[in-house]
């Protein structure tokens, strides 16, 4: 079904203004008027004749997209590379590129598209006309800003007119320039947001923002394009269907548009103002962002270590003195320092489950799930193919200690008696660690040959108390509210699978906590959390009251250093 | 810092010119003044930040401002060793707080001006200044991508 919204849009011919109406499209959004602002020296001419403007246009369109069409001709490799890295946040994201620059009209988005002669928003005598083409247009006060350089202060006084603006970096944290390149740099991640447009620079009251998953487009060293074409790339297919899934996901489909004129203001004290790049600075983040070579290292390093977890099957059914041995030889062959860790941590369960011989079904059951999951679950494994989850009770030992957490935190204590609920429960080890203290637990996680494993691993220690289910935490629905939420290193994931802000997702523990119920919150190592965890904590507290703050030492080298908080759910989301 | 950055920074101090700064702000001063005794306070990075966007935005340096750093008529070059010195200052300052909790990322934006402002003309140390800067920047990387 088709939805007209009341905003206009104004079209300044480019990516942004292309990928927005296709988002829109997608979602079955058609705006209520298109503007396209015609800035070829041929539409100049007196008198604006419609087919002149539309010659205008069409020679516009060749130049302002020139690089998008120029890279997807010169460099098809690399258009396939970022469409499948946007494909988390855009799906099919090669149709939808395919879309802005194959037979693309902007008729077929709107009912009405107008026509301006306006060779920038400075030209005095042009924005006067876009003044009474707007109010004419039938008072259209929502006009969405596609992009074209500054906006004067006579089009924000046009009475009525609200100017919504899509800006790819998290604001207040990050304004100005080259600000996705930045973002990547500082914050490690992309970050959007939309915002009311004021005549200063990225000022305005915010209406949605998020922070993405990390992205990393792997380009083979015989296929990489010079970073000038990367930059480009950028601004053609990664930048603008950022800001588009924002803009369409976050804004038009879940506001009422008559309320874009208000928003959140911003903190005009914090954050930081970045400017152009320098070519140096620059280079390093499309490197980043652009990283070369990791994808045939990382192909063949994954293949050879798919082979091996899958060869290992074999030892799992009838038992093997060569065994242990085979797992420390092969170890010291791999290269990946999480794969080393893996195989020796394999390697001594193998050789306690020679004494344990109920436990071998088990083993076999879940190693060979484990194997299957690596071989096709598609985006990154934690446990490089081996497990990142410890469960003391199956004799399964992880890259994660799951009773020094279990322990370091308290949980049996913690969790007496409670309802809990935990996000992203990986191999559900930590739920099964704490089921006969809890009165029941419910965990879930988006890998499903997870979810298999932990519910073998519930069958074996018969954990009557505990359901797994296969879920993202977006997707995630419940109409129970449990009396502690568990959120272990989730609220950022490293696997490209969690598209929802900060906010949302505290928002969403809010929601699941009972009243007077608990968050207990793990956070990622320091170095990954980086100084943006004050933020996180600042979160937090906005739904929770912070009782608890502290670090513990415990475990391995990925358990130490996190911070585990206690929140006391407010009954009032503090604003 | 090493004993070679330490004589670096000890030449660019001694090539400051004096600049009578009564009634504006003196940017060879505020240099000296960092070079001296560091860029830490609220006020040094608001003043920082104002000098990288004359840097990156407007592409020069003056040798005064007015007021919250208008530029002033008639709006003079400042000489290449203040330039030099505002670069070793950015780059201290990058050096003291990237990687801490308080960074924010205008750490990296220092660094960013920095090498932009090596380019300008005549700026002296322009390689070791250059060099400082890569260093941090790689520091920034390894931070970035552990």
């Amino acid at each position: 079904m088709t939805r007209i919204v009341p905003i206009t849009v104004l079209v300044w011919e480019g990516p942004q203004a292309r990928a927005y109406l296709v988002r829109m499209r997608r979602s079955g959004i058609r705006p209520q008027r298109i503007i396209v602002m015609v800035s070829d020296p041929l539409a100049q001419a007196p008198g604006h004749l419609s087919a002149i403007l539309q010659l205008g246009e069409r020679r516009q369109d060749k130049k302002n997209n020139h690089h998008a069409y120029a890279i997807r001709n010169a460099h098809p490799q690399l258009v396939r590379a970022i469409a499948t890295a946007m494909d988390p946040i855009i799906p099919d994201a090669s149709g939808f590129i395919a879309e802005m620059f194959e037979g693309f009209s902007y008729a077929n988005y709107a009912d009405r598209v107008d026509r301006v002669a306006a060779s920038s928003y400075a030209d005095s005598s042009l924005h006067e006309s876009l003044a009474v083409e707007l109010i004419d247009g039938g008072g259209a006060g929502t006009v969405l800003f596609t992009g074209g350089g500054l906006v004067p202060k006579a089009v924000f006084a046009i009475p009525g007119i609200s100017i919504v603006h899509v800006h790819t970096g998290l604001l207040p944290y990050v304004r100005g320039a080259d600000v996705l390149l930045w973002s990547l740099m500082v914050r490690g991640r992309p970050g959007i947001s939309a915002f009311i447009m004021t005549p200063g620079l990225d000022d305005g009251d915010v209406l949605a923002t998020r922070e993405c998953e990390p992205i990393a487009i792997p380009i083979a060293r015989s296929q990489r394009p010079d970073d000038d074409t990367l930059y480009r790339a950028l601004f053609c297919f990664i930048d603008p269907l950022l800001r588009a899934d924002l803009l369409v996901h976050d804004v038009l489909e879940n506001r009422d548009v008559a309320t874009l004129t208000t928003g959140i203001p911003q903190d005009l004290t914090t954050g930081v103002t970045f400017h152009f790049m320098h070519a140096t600075v620059r280079s390093r983040a499309l490197h980043e962002l652009f990283p070369t070579e990791r994808l045939e290292a990382a192909t063949a390093s994954h293949a050879e270590s798919v082979a091996s977890t899958t060869k290992y099957n074999r030892y799992y059914d009838k038992v093997s003195i060569l065994a242990p041995l085979r797992f420390y030889a092969d170890s010291l062959r791999t290269k990946n320092a999480l794969r080393v860790r893996g195989l020796r941590n394999r390697q001594a369960d193998y050789s306690r489950l020679i004494g344990h011989p109920e436990l071998m079904p088990v083993h076999k059951q879940i190693n060979a799930l484990l194997a299957r999951q690596h071989a096709e679950w598609s985006t990154y494994d934690y446990g490089e193919g081996y497990h990142y989850q410890s469960s003391d009770e199956l004799g399964i030992t992880g890259l994660r200690d799951t009773t020094g957490r279990v322990e370091a935190f308290d949980l049996r204590r913690r969790l007496a008696g409670k309802t809990v609920l935990e996000i992203g429960c990986n191999t559900g080890f930590i739920a099964l660690a704490v089921a006969s203290s809890a009165a029941r637990v419910v965990g879930f996680e988006l890998n499903p040959l997870l979810i298999d494993i932990a519910k073998v691993g519930a069958t074996h220690l018969n954990a009557g108390n505990v359901e797994f289910l296969v879920s993202s935490f977006e997707e995630f629905e419940s109409q129970e509210q449990f009396d502690v939420v568990l959120s272990f290193a989730n609220h950022h994931t490293y696997d490209g699978n969690t598209h929802q802000s900060l906010e949302d997702y505290f928002a969403r523990c809010h929601r699941y906590t009972a009243p007077g119920g608990t968050l207990l919150f793990e956070s990622h190592p320091p170095a990954l959390e980086g100084a943006a965890f004050a933020k996180t904590l600042a979160i937090i507290e906005r739904f929770y009251e912070i009782t608890e703050s502290e670090i513990h030492s415990y475990g391995t080298f990925l358990d130490g250093d996190r911070r585990f908080v206690v929140g006391q759910r407010r009954a009032t989301v503090a604003s | 810092m090493t004993l070679h950055r330490d004589g670096l920074l000890a030449s660019l101090l001694v090539e400051l010119p004096s600049v009578d700064a009564s009634g504006a702000i003196a940017t060879s001063a505020l240099v000296r003044r960092w070079l001296q005794h560091g860029s830490s306070t609220p006020d040094d990075r608001r003043s920082l930040d104002a000098l990288c966007r004359q840097i990156d935005v407007r592409k020069r340096v003056s040798q005064t401002y007015g007021m919250a750093f208008q530029r002033v008529d008639p709006e003079l070059p400042a000489h290449p060793t203040v330039v030099g010195g505002l670069a070793a200052a950015l780059l201290a300052h990058a050096a003291h707080f990237g990687g801490s909790p308080h960074d924010d990322g205008f750490p990296l934006k220092c660094i960013n001006s920095a090498l932009k402002s090596l380019e300008f003309h005549g700026v002296p140390h322009a390689p070791q200044l250059r060099g400082w800067a890569l260093e941090l920047l790689d520091a920034h990387t390894e931070r970035s991508t552990r």
